[in-house]
This record gives structure tokens, C-alpha cells and sequence, in this order.
């Protein structure tokens, strides 16, 4: 199996995620900007994780054959400090060129205040400006109905490439509204909160695979980046086929992501030995 | 021992993740009869043994010892 893990805090975990992470089939990360847990004071201190997340955080990854890649933003929680968050915004450009950034993420929507709308509308601006993917964050729990619908809202008043645009964090009550408006939508797999691997195999099967991502989101709190593999695991227990799960657990983060020329891992298809010309077939059994 | 605000606190997501996790069961089992008609499995005794046990749940009585009766519901008869 191969598997791209479209949402992983690497700076999180230890260096032992990659190790199983490269023994179970994954072959690339891709790592948004999120809270450290504690409210930042310096936009320097953003600069910097994003130096890290986009120059050595590669390096890490390399060392177990997982290609990594990143996104930079200031987090929904940290938006309401406005003056900090535009300071970060107005230097977020600069990391456009770095080779594994793929767009502006996670932003979005933690509390839907006045100030974390201003500043995902900021958010989604530069990004379409400099050609940029997007990647939102929409809020848990008691939130996350009424963020994500406001999410929709703050969009649909804007100019955007809705192909370009993630939203992630989707659940039973609100994934629908989410493709109806043609975005791509993320289901992330926590141990308790958000969704579960077998909560993931419904809305699969309920909706099809096309516009969804699925991921782990491992980061510092109660995660684990294997929830993703239990759930190709429940997909395939319900008689799904390798392909349909290379579909969902590959081919989708490398078409979504591939947007951005940077992330160059293409789309596979399995093919069978029967399938192959008789010179092929001699070639790869010898 | 927790007090009860402690208990809610340290199992109120457990809780809706359980939860949660039951109504999408009940919802993979429709969908299930939707797709193979011919196959329901309606009448199957364990489906009586679910609705008893979330009457039980919704019990409001205290000191309902309800895990003991969902273990009871979910026995085979004893001689």
C-alpha cells in the first residue's frame, strides 16, 4: 500500500512516527502550520517554526524516505491577536518559494470571532494572489457546526478557485455542505474527538471518494498518525479493493496537493501481471 | 472517587464518542438492508437485545447499575 499522510504536525512527534510510518507504506507527509499549545508573542517566533517545518523537517522525514512538505499560517486561535498575525502575514509570502511549500494552512475559524474571520479572509487573499493552495481549519465540538458553515459563508463572498481550497476537519453534519460547494473536504481520524476510522468508511461509502481526504492530523495532544491505517484497514475489511483504497488514501492527497507543481508525487494505478506486455511481465519476474 | 462534575468532565467526549460511534452503526446496518434487500436480517434475536439495552441507558433512576443489566441482556439464559 501506498499512503500519503495529507495532514501530520511532524514537529510534534518523535522520530520513531517516521520509522513506522515509512514501514506501513507511507511515502509523504505534508505538515500545516498549527498551534504550539501557548499563545506566541513574537511574529519572529512564527518565522522561525516556519523555517523549521519547511527547511529541517525535510530532513527528518528524508531519513526514512518519506518526503515531506509544509504550509504556512498563523493558526485561527492565534488570529485574534490581529497586529501579531498581520506582522506574520506580511512576511508569509517569502516561504512561497521554498521547495515543499504547498500554500497557506491551516487557517480558519476557532471561535468565529470578528478578528479570526478578518484574518482568514487575509489568509485566503495572499493566498490567491500568489497562486497559492489552501488549507482550513474548521473548529471542534460545540463549534464546529456553526464555524464551518461561517467558513462557507466568509468564501463564498470572496473570489476563490474552490478546487484549491481544503477544508478539513469535516464530520457526519457537515461534509455535505462542504462538497456541495465544490471544495475538497478533509475527515480527520483522532482516538475520541473528530471522526473515527469506522466513521470515515461511512461517509466514503456514502459519498464516493472524490473531493476527500482523509488523515491523522498526529500532533502534541491525544492523536495518533495510525489512525489513517486503521482506517484503509476498515476500508478494506468492508471488500473494498486495493485500487479503491490507493484512490482514497493516495491518489486523492497527490491530486489535491499536485495542484501545487511542487508536490510532484503522481497518481498510481495497480496493474496486473496479466495486463502487462510478455516483455514486461519476463523483465519484472527476473 | 470523582465527583461528578469530574466525571463528566473526564468522560463527556468518551461518551459522544461512543455514542456517535452506535448511531453510525445503527446507520451502516440500514444502509446495509437498502443495498441487499434480500438479505435483511431483521428478526435476528440481537436486535432486541440492543433495544432493551438502550432503554436501560435511557433510565434515568440513580443507583441503575446499568452496565450489570446490559451484561445481563447481552447473557445466554442461565438453567
Amino acid at each position: 500500500m501506498y499512503i500519503i499522510q495529507p495532514h501530520y504536525h511532524a514537529i510534534a512527534r518523535t522520530a520513531q512516527d517516521y520509522e513506522r510510518m515509512a514501514m506501513s507504506g507511507v511515502v509523504a507527509v505534508a505538515e500545516p502550520a498549527f498551534w504550539a499549545g501557548f499563545d506566541r508573542k513574537y511574529p519572529e517566533t512564527f518565522l522561525d517554526y516556519f523555517r523549521q517545518i519547511s527547511e529541517f523537517e525535510p530532513t527528518r522525514a528524508a531519513d526514512y524516505g518519506i518526503r515531506h512538505f509544509s504550509w504556512v499560517a498563523v493558526n485561527p486561535k492565534e488570529a485574534e491577536n490581529l497586529t501579531l498575525a498581520r506582522e506574520v502575514l506580511s512576511q508569509m509570502a517569502e516561504f512561497f518559494d521554498n521547495p515543499g511549500v504547498l500554500g497557506v494552512g491551516e487557517t480558519g475559524l476557532h471561535k468565529s470571532t470578528s478578528n479570526e474571520i478578518a484574518i482568514l479572509q487575509e489568509h485566503v487573499d495572499l493566498a490567491m494572489k500568489h497562486g497559492q493552495l489552501v488549507l482550513i481549519h474548521t473548529p471542534h465540538l460545540d463549534d464546529k457546526l456553526k464555524g464551518t458553515l461561517k467558513v462557507l459563508d466568509v468564501l463564498r463572498e470572496m473570489d476563490v478557485d474552490r478546487d484549491r481550497i481544503w477544508i478539513d476537519h469535516v464530520e457526519e453534519h457537515t461534509v455535505k455542505a462542504v462538497l456541495d460547494e465544490g471544495y475538497w473536504a478533509g475527515m480527520t481520524i483522532y482516538p475520541l474527538t473528530k471522526m473515527t476510522p469506522e466513521r470515515t468508511a461511512d461517509i466514503l461509502e456514502i459519498y464516493g471518494h472524490e473531493r476527500l481526504l482523509v488523515n491523522s492530523s498526529a500532533d502534541w495532544g491525544p492523536s495518533d498518525p495510525f489512525t489513517l491505517q486503521a482506517c484503509i484497514l476498515e476500508y478494506k475489511r468492508r471488500g473494498h479493493s486495493e485500487q479503491e483504497c490507493l484512490e482514497v488514501f493516495h491518489n486523492n492527497p497527490a491530486r489535491f496537493l499536485g495542484q501545487n507543481p511542487k508536490f510532484d508525487i503522481k497518481p498510481i494505478r495497480f496493474e496486473s501481471f496479466d495486463e502487462l506486455p510478455a516483455k514486461a511481465a519476463v523483465a519484472s519476474s527476473t | 472517587m470523582l465527583t461528578p462534575a469530574q466525571v463528566l468532565d473526564e468522560y463527556h467526549l468518551e461518551v459522544r464518542c461512543k455514542l456517535l460511534e452506535i448511531a453510525a452503526i445503527f446507520d451502516r446496518y440500514d444502509r446495509a438492508g437498502a443495498a441487499f434487500p434480500d438479505e435483511r436480517a431483521d428478526d435476528d434475536f440481537r436486535h432486541e437485545r440492543v433495544r432493551a439495552s438502550l432503554e436501560v441507558l435511557a433510565s434515568d433512576k440513580e443507583n441503575a447499575s446499568r452496565a450489570e443489566k446490559l451484561a445481563r441482556i447481552f447473557s445466554g439464559p442461565v438453567d
